[in-house]
């Protein structure tokens, strides 16, 4: 039994890391995925919105930078099947969920910088992404996005921390 | 005018599907892929192999084959071999040469280059030269069969194409180690074919295939004896009920007969067997 288990011990590994990142990824998705969609809800009067200025000319108001970004790294399961993907194409779905939960986080972190300088909107949002493992071929991946905008904050009502 | 965000609808960017449906069926396909490439391959490389000169694969070998220490065991196995090639029928330029190491490894077998090896574990188990000679008719034929280089070209090829293939990913991992092991060996068709040839050499040598299979029957017997590991005589010559049969039935339609009548084996074979041994169960090592 030993020795099956020791001639088979890189499949073994292989497999519980599988599963590993299958139970801990999954979990952490959803539970991801719950935090998100209530925080969202939460901060849905603070518009954020991508025009390159605001709306309407707003006479004393200050605008200032804020921005929010997140690093999610991604399991090994979801690795695995995206390496499975690259033999058929088509859409790479475990990364995709990553992808939308990074930037939906990083635009909530953004929006709750510009919650706390008390700002009435958010314009001009733009996101980067960026990939920090680069260059590692086996190393496992993560990902950062940034997103950032401009608060519009009125004069009379700018937070201390401004 | 109220500028206001609404809450983003869910499943758009994202899909609801299970991941390990997507995963089953990547895997799934993944495996059929795999298994139709190895199929195409190696009966691709098997076919244009054994269309490799024999020289070619002489002077592949040339490297690494040593001079054996001259020995009468050494003598008493390459003159049954050239006996046996005699009635083998072996294309033009092709010569046998036979090798014994002294370890204890109950095996036999045919590698590139047209070199049969056998060990002192396997001869100690022979009850007479019918058997002995029965073995090395078997791997004369796999070296007239090109089995040898045909089994090498495919484990480099489909090797070559798994790499290809699976390059960077986690994939190699378990289907490269696991798809492999199995043609490292003769595969069973080489075997059949090679046990015929075998049984034809035996009938004209000895003009009888009395005693052909006997050896089988020995190993058996001791695996069932004692439940020790099988010699790895039967790991590498894999038996099944049809393999006798068929040798019984090919016997039959080419109205081969048994006879009672075996050759012995050289007198003093015990004794070269353990003198050659020096109580020492290490593999020998050979002198430049």
């Amino acid at each position: 039994m030993l020795e099956l288990i020791l001639q088979y011990l890189n499949l073994i590994l292989f497999l519980l890391l599988l599963l590993v990142g299958y139970g801990f990824g999954r979990l952490a998705e959803k539970r991801h995925y719950r935090s998100i969609i209530e925080r969202e809800k939460a901060m849905l009067s603070l518009p954020a919105i991508s025009s390159r200025l605001p709306p309407v000319r707003k006479p004393f108001h200050v605008q200032t930078l804020v921005s929010g970004n997140v690093v999610i790294s991604v399991d090994y399961f979801k690795r695995f099947l995206a390496g499975l993907r690259n033999f058929f194409g088509g859409r790479v779905t475990s990364y995709e969920t990553l992808l939308d939960r990074a930037r939906r986080e990083a635009l909530l972190r953004m929006k709750a910088q510009a919650q706390q300088l008390n700002a009435e909107m958010v314009f001009n949002i733009k996101y980067e992404t960026a990939s920090i493992s680069k260059g590692r071929k086996n190393a496992i991946g993560s990902i950062e996005v940034l997103a950032y905008g401009t608060a519009l904050i009125q004069a009379d009502r700018l937070a201390p921390a401004a | 005018m109220k500028y206001s965000n609404s809450q983003p609808p869910e499943g758009i960017n994202t899909t609801n599907e299970h991941p390990l449906k997507e995963f089953l069926t990547l895997l799934l396909g993944l495996i059929a892929l795999i298994v139709i490439i190895v199929t195409v391959l190696s009966l691709a490389a098997g076919y244009v192999a054994r269309r490799v000169p024999f020289e070619t694969e002489l002077s592949l070998t040339a490297r690494y084959s040593e001079q054996d220490d001259p020995s009468q065991i050494g003598d008493y196995l390459q003159h049954l071999t050239d006996q046996l090639v005699t009635h083998a029928e072996i294309p033009q330029g092709m010569r046998i040469v036979t090798h014994y190491s002294p370890a204890d490894t109950i095996n036999a077998y045919a590698t590139l280059g047209g070199n049969l090896m056998f060990y002192r574990g396997l001869l100690e188990k022979m009850p007479h030269e019918n058997a002995l000679a029965t073995v090395m008719a078997h791997e004369i034929a796999h070296i007239k069969h090109r089995d040898p280089i045909a089994s090498i070209g495919r484990v480099i090829l489909v090797q070559l194409a798994l790499n290809a293939l699976m390059g960077g990913t986690d994939a190699d991992m378990v289907l490269g180690s696991t798809g492999l092991l199995t043609l490292l060996k003769f595969n069973r068709n080489m075997e059949q074919a090679a046990d015929q040839e075998a049984l034809r050499i035996i009938q004209k040598y000895y003009g009888h295939i009395g005693g052909a299979t006997d050896l089988f029957d020995i190993l058996h017997q001791e695996i069932h004896a004692d439940s020790n590991e099988p010699p790895q005589f039967l790991l590498s010559h894999p038996q099944d009920k049809n393999r006798i049969e068929n040798l019984r039935q090919l016997a039959a339609r080419q109205g081969w007969q048994t006879s009672e009548q075996r050759a012995a084996l050289p007198d003093d074979l015990s004794m070269w067997l353990s003198a050659e041994n020096h109580g020492d169960t290490s593999p020998q090592i050979e002198s430049p």
